[in-house]
């Protein structure tokens, strides 16, 4: 008795061996591609597909040091899903999207195309992760094919930038499905930072803005993307300069932005709060007091942001989710394609900041200063 | 001892309702339904509990179908207890698909699928082993685990919330519900339903263990599952999505051993409420099944045969959406009957109990 | 010396004509005393001094008042020979037959330490293959009133004695009864070993967990005794069984009950993680490496690619392989003799793994699994329950390998579940012994009174 049911527990065995079919794919049969480029292409709505596909280091290698760490495949289509599959015609290994970490755009395809048919690809399938980095850059190409000295993982002097190695407040990094839903929530739009490559480095210090069609529409530059940064989310470093006569500066080590938005005659009123712990980085500015330098910083900051916050206004962009804040405080309200066409272009701005200088280091501030007029 | 048993079937059921049922009903239709449906519903879980611990707690050595039988008759108590078997066997149904899709959306997108299927009902034809206080056991200790896990995958989400959405949620969720929201939000508490058969085991359950873990878990569980979706991926974009807290915990990026992506922590959570689902439902099918025809073979038979038409079944259903709005047809029947059944046996056993008494 | 006498020392001298070791001594002239016994068996002090010696100094009368004290009549003649291979001697005196059981001498070793079951702070002693020494041990840890010894004999050929201990005033009396009926009707030819006794014992025979936990530590038997647990010790064997048991027996040491208690709560953590790392990881490296490995960071997996480069097979038989060696490793260190024990595993586990890495066979990952994998079995301090474990593995790595984490899981799924139907009697092998499993039989009394409010 026992004898016959484990021969039928043996045959259920092999009748079911019938169906491993096809998902058994061994590791070192695959190649993982860890990132991607999107250009723009000759032609209506065509694109250059750039991939990086990473070779891994190779258990008993010898001596030969020198060894390419990727390899990039390229194609042109007018699908993504066209592409991805044209593209295995290069491969010898099964190509596996799985680890896909940055897709970067092409600033000429994100400007003329809405980048959210492609974003929605990458969502819709299983094998895309939701959390890969997007950026724009000038040449997506360039970028893929780029490979650095410190590099050791494929891919990794591109993933690592966006906070996980490095933490700047030159990168607003935003991933897959923030854009998804930042695309699909009416009112407001996204962002993207902008890397480019100078020399061999690839260099991040601007902002994409997006408009309400998901096309590329403001460039932000480098000091714009550190206030951009402020808004959005806070800082935890970083840099003011005081400038114009003087290049010096404060640290910042802490700074945050809160919104207000008040109903006002005419439209709204959104009153901004900057508030920023600052500490004495540069001995430059010897000739001022701590009550100067925060007086310069505030006035510079209310003027920079101002500026920063009608500029995006005149767009008609809204990365900053004021929209969202509006519809989260007001129970009445409705979020739709409205804020952007009424509200938002009639609404004002007041910019208040507040600047703390707590620290000076493990120097004392000054010193230099007293001795010189005793 | 028996109440922790007790409290984990309940709590299993609000770790698999809360996750992956009540929010494809309340999340996606947030944004003109709002949030109200999860108060009433546990508000309505509630009295039905009463409802029916009071005539349970009355006859503590009756399964259902001997309460059913004493109170309302042969025919119409058989035929009340034939529908719960029908349900338990349906509702299965659903949970093995349900597994299944996932399984082959994100594990196993290649094999055929009459394979997976095989192998998924291996695990409720092991169930038949069972006997009512093992399989109890098994079901506790597995929800020990999922419910670590809910824990860890809440606490994730929580950092992964936009506040900015939170309260936006918060503040505009205060809209008229629909019935299915509120059959879902009851289903989240449903797990009282297992005294049908686990009556004799649990004896004189407390109604104020049972109200007490519907406020702390339940309406925990059924916010937190429902909120953090919503306040992750927004109220648009929600509606987007088909397996909503799969999509939810793809966006979580965690370090975490070898795992970086928050995805790796919800699929075995929910392979392990979708076992354990299929599990409980086909064996409570098939024990008021048995209790009802009392002829194990027959029942046995019945139930290989269900099984058999789970898999034939599954290979021709494929599509997710279809499943999911059947389940939400399925979970207002299920509370309709659910509240008549109460009422009918509290009054019911009261006009007994006047009629024992007069005399 | 009579015909009965007679007939039955002819019986007797046929049973001995092929017993190269057996002795016929007939000690008067007249065949009027004639003395029985296998040398190899008996001790010849006692035969000497006690039953030859008396003879030439005592009287008649004071040298059957004598044997009478150290000896019991009236044997059935086809006993005989039975008595005799158990070591009697018999004695035919007079016109009665006397068997004398204090004779028998078995050989036997001293009280050694633990071989399996080392203990750090415990008691050093260990079962032998003495009955004697064995219940002198665990008399001497547990020296209630209450120990019950039961005696009885296994095996329809070879007919080995064995006794079962428990405690009449904790143990389960039902349980015990039950046990004892079994005992009866127990129907093995031939028991050498007290772990094969325990397979016998259920009607159904247990296929893959043990019924038991064997112990070769008095200090366990006496703790399990004072939990109200039966245990079973054979005269062949140096160690006990102990019923009925539940899975955390398997995971725990003596050790545990010795040491502070923070330090044995992270042994046991430590012992149910090894448990399940040796269970899971071969399965779950075929899993993760061959069909999802996006569940790696991208520099784990990329590094476990680098390491698989050129492989010549697929990943489940490198495991297999791998696996298979490692167990032929330990079968190997397990029998080889103790002086080249260390050499083997030198040249099997050093040489041999590092040679297939570099020949490009195995990928380092892939040593590293199966070594961690090896380690952690060896953390089980109950034997059975290791090799056990050893097999488990085995089945979680073939549904892996048929349907990767899917199939993993429905395979970790599955061996709970079957453990959670295990059961002896009312205890189940997951519940705590104090609380049994509260069974119902399934079906609720017919009649509506039987159940009404009570």
């Amino acid at each position: 008795m026992r004898l016959s049911k484990a021969f039928a527990f043996g045959l259920a065995c092999l009748l079911m061996l019938q169906g491993c079919r096809s998902d058994y794919k061994d590791i070192d049969r695959r190649q993982f591609v860890v990132t991607m480029g999107l250009d723009k292409a000759e032609g209506e709505g065509r694109f250059r597909m750039t991939l990086r596909g990473a070779i891994p280091e190779s258990q008993n290698q010898g001596s030969s040091s020198a060894q390419n760490l990727f390899e990039s495949y390229e194609t042109t289509a007018a699908s993504i899903g066209q592409a991805v599959q044209q593209v295995t015609q290069q491969f010898f290994l099964e190509p596996d999207y799985s680890h896909l970490k940055g897709v970067i755009i092409g600033e000429k395809l994100a400007r003329a195309d809405s980048i959210l048919k492609y974003v929605d690809f990458f969502i819709r399938r299983r094998d895309f992760q939701d959390l890969a980095m997007v950026a724009v850059t000038d040449n997506a190409e360039e970028i893929i094919k780029l490979q650095q000295k410190g590099e050791r993982t494929a891919g990794d002097n591109l993933f690592m930038k966006f906070g996980e190695g490095v933490n700047t407040e030159y990168t607003p990094s935003i991933e897959l499905q923030q854009i998804y839903k930042y695309s699909l929530t009416p009112g407001i739009t996204f962002y993207c930072p902008i890397l480019r490559v100078q020399g061999n480095k690839i260099t991040s210090g601007a902002t994409a803005l997006f408009d309400r069609d998901n096309r590329m529409i403001l460039r932000l530059n480098g000091e714009e993307t550190k206030y951009f940064n402020l808004l959005r989310r806070g800082l935890d470093r970083g840099f003011i300069v005081l400038g114009p006569k003087k290049q010096a500066g404060l640290g910042i080590r802490q700074g945050s932005a809160r919104f207000r938005l008040r109903k006002k005659q005419g439209g709204l009123l959104c009153e901004v709060f900057v508030k920023l712990e600052a500490a004495i980085e540069d001995s430059d500015q010897s000739g001022y007091t701590p009550a100067d330098l925060k007086k310069m910083a505030e006035t510079k900051l209310n003027a920079d942001i101002a500026r920063l916050l009608l500029k995006m206004q005149a767009n008609g962009v809204d990365p900053l989710f004021i929209g969202l804040k509006y519809w989260a405080k007001n129970p009445g309200s409705r979020l739709d394609r409205d804020w952007l066409d009424e509200l938002y272009p009639a609404m004002e701005f007041r910019v208040r900041s507040e600047v703390k200088i707590t620290r000076s280091g493990t120097l004392r501030w000054n010193n230099n200063g007293d001795r010189r007029t005793k | 001892m028996n109440i922790l048993f007790y409290i984990a079937m309940l709590t299993y059921y609000m770790i698999n309702n809360a996750l992956f049922n009540a929010p494809n009903v309340i999340a996606r239709n947030y944004l003109h339904h709002g949030l109200t449906a999860i108060p009433i519903g546990l508000a309505l879980a509630g009295i039905n509990a009463w409802l029916l611990l009071s005539v349970y707690n009355r006859f503590p050595k009756w399964t259902m179908i001997e309460i059913n039988r004493h109170l309302c008759g042969k025919f119409f108590g058989g035929a009340i207890s034939a529908s719960y078997a029908a349900l338990m066997i349906i509702i299965g149904f659903f949970m093995f698909r349900g597994s299944l899709e996932v399984i082959i959306e994100f594990l196993m997108p290649d094999t055929p699928v009459w394979f997976l299927a095989i192998l998924l009902i291996t695990i409720p034809l092991f169930g038949l082993l069972h006997n009512d206080s093992t399989i109890l056991y098994l079901v506790a200790f597995f929800t020990a685990i999922a419910f670590i896990l809910m824990l860890i995958i809440f606490w994730l989400g929580f950092k992964e919330i936009d506040p900015v959405m939170l309260k936006g949620v918060a503040v505009h969720g205060w809209k008229p519900p629909t019935v299915q929201g509120i059959s879902a939000s009851l289903f989240v508490c449903g797990g009282y339903v297992g005294l049908a058969i686990w009556n004799p085991f649990f004896a004189r359950t407390s109604l104020k263990a049972t109200l007490l873990l519907f406020v702390s878990v339940g309406l925990v569980a059924m916010s937190c599952g429902t909120i953090i979706p919503l306040a992750v991926w927004g109220p648009w974009a929600i509606r987007n999505l088909n397996l909503i807290w799969v999509m939810t915990a793809e966006t979580l990026s965690l370090d975490l051993f070898v795992m970086e992506r928050g995805l790796f922590l919800i699929v075995p959570l929910l392979l392990i409420t979708g076992y354990m689902g299929v599990l409980l439902y086909i064996y409570k099918g098939y024990r008021m099944l048995d209790l009802l025809l009392n002829k194990p073979k027959a029942t046995r038979i019945i139930i290989g045969c269900v099984l058999a038409g789970y898999v034939v079944l599954a290979l021709s259903v494929n599509e997710l959406k279809v499943i999911i709005r059947y389940r939400e047809q399925y979970m207002v029947v299920w509370a309709v009957l659910q509240n008549i059944v109460g009422i009918l046996w509290y009054a019911l056993a009261k006009r007994k109990e006047r009629g024992v008494s007069a005399p | 010396m009579n015909e009965q006498m007679q007939s039955i020392a002819a019986s007797l001298d046929t049973f001995f004509e092929n017993n190269a070791d057996a002795r016929r001594e007939q000690i008067d002239a007249e065949p009027g005393f004639i003395l029985y016994y296998i040398w190899t068996i008996t001790d010849p002090d006692f035969i000497d001094q006690q039953l030859k010696m008396p003879f030439f100094r005592y009287s008649r009368e004071e040298y059957e008042l004598h044997l009478r004290s150290i000896s019991q009549a009236g044997d059935k003649p086809e006993d005989l020979p039975g008595k005799l291979c158990k070591g009697c001697a018999v004695i035919l005196y007079g016109d009665q037959v006397y068997t004398v059981a204090k004779s028998v001498a078995y050989r036997t070793r001293s009280v050694d330490t633990p071989q399996v079951e080392a203990s750090i702070v415990g008691p050093l002693e260990a079962f032998v293959e003495s009955m004697a020494v064995n219940l002198n041990l665990i008399r001497k840890h547990y020296q209630s009133p209450n120990l019950r010894i039961v005696k009885f004999e296994v095996g329809t050929l070879s007919h080995i004695t064995g006794y079962m201990l428990y405690d009449s005033e904790l143990a389960d009396q039902a349980f015990v009864k039950r046990e004892l009926q079994q005992i009866d009707n127990l129907n093995a030819k031939n028991a050498q070993a007290v772990s094969k006794v325990q397979q016998y014992l259920p009607k159904k025979r247990p296929l893959l967990f043990p019924r038991t936990v064997v112990t070769e530590r008095p200090d366990r038997v006496s703790e399990a005794l004072s939990k109200g647990k039966s245990a079973y010790l054979i005269e062949t064997t140096p160690f006990a069984s102990l019923a009925p048991i539940n899975f955390h027996d398997f995971m725990a040491s003596m050790d545990d009950s010795y040491m502070l208690p923070v330090y044995s709560y992270f042994l046991i953590a430590l012992r149910y993680f090894a448990l399940f790392a040796t269970v899971v990881l071969p399965g779950a490296y075929v899993a993760f490496t061959a069909f999802n490995p996006e569940v790696f960071r991208v520099q784990l997996a990329l590094s476990i690619a680098g390491s698989r480069a050129g492989l010549p097979y697929p990943a489940f038989l490198e495991v297999a392989f791998m696996m298979i060696m490692t167990e032929l490793l330990v079968e190997a260190s397990l029998r080889v003799p103790k002086t080249i024990g260390p050499a083997a595993t030198t040249v099997g586990g050093l040489i041999l793994g590092e040679a297939a890495s570099q020949a490009n066979l195995v990928s380092d990952i892939m040593i590293i699994v199966v070594a961690s994998v090896a380690i952690a079995n060896f953390v089980i301090p109950i034997n059975t329950m290791s090799l056990t474990v050893r097999v488990l593995k085995y089945v979680l790595l073939f549904l892996g390998t048929i349907a990767g984490f899917f199939g993993l899981t429905v395979g970790i799924v599955l061996l709970v579940s079957y453990l959670f139907t295990m059961h002896d009697g009312k205890y189940s092998l997951v519940q705590s012994y104090t609380a049994p499993v509260k069974f119902n039989t399934g079906r609720a009394p017919k009649s509506p009174a039987g159940g009404g409010q009570a």
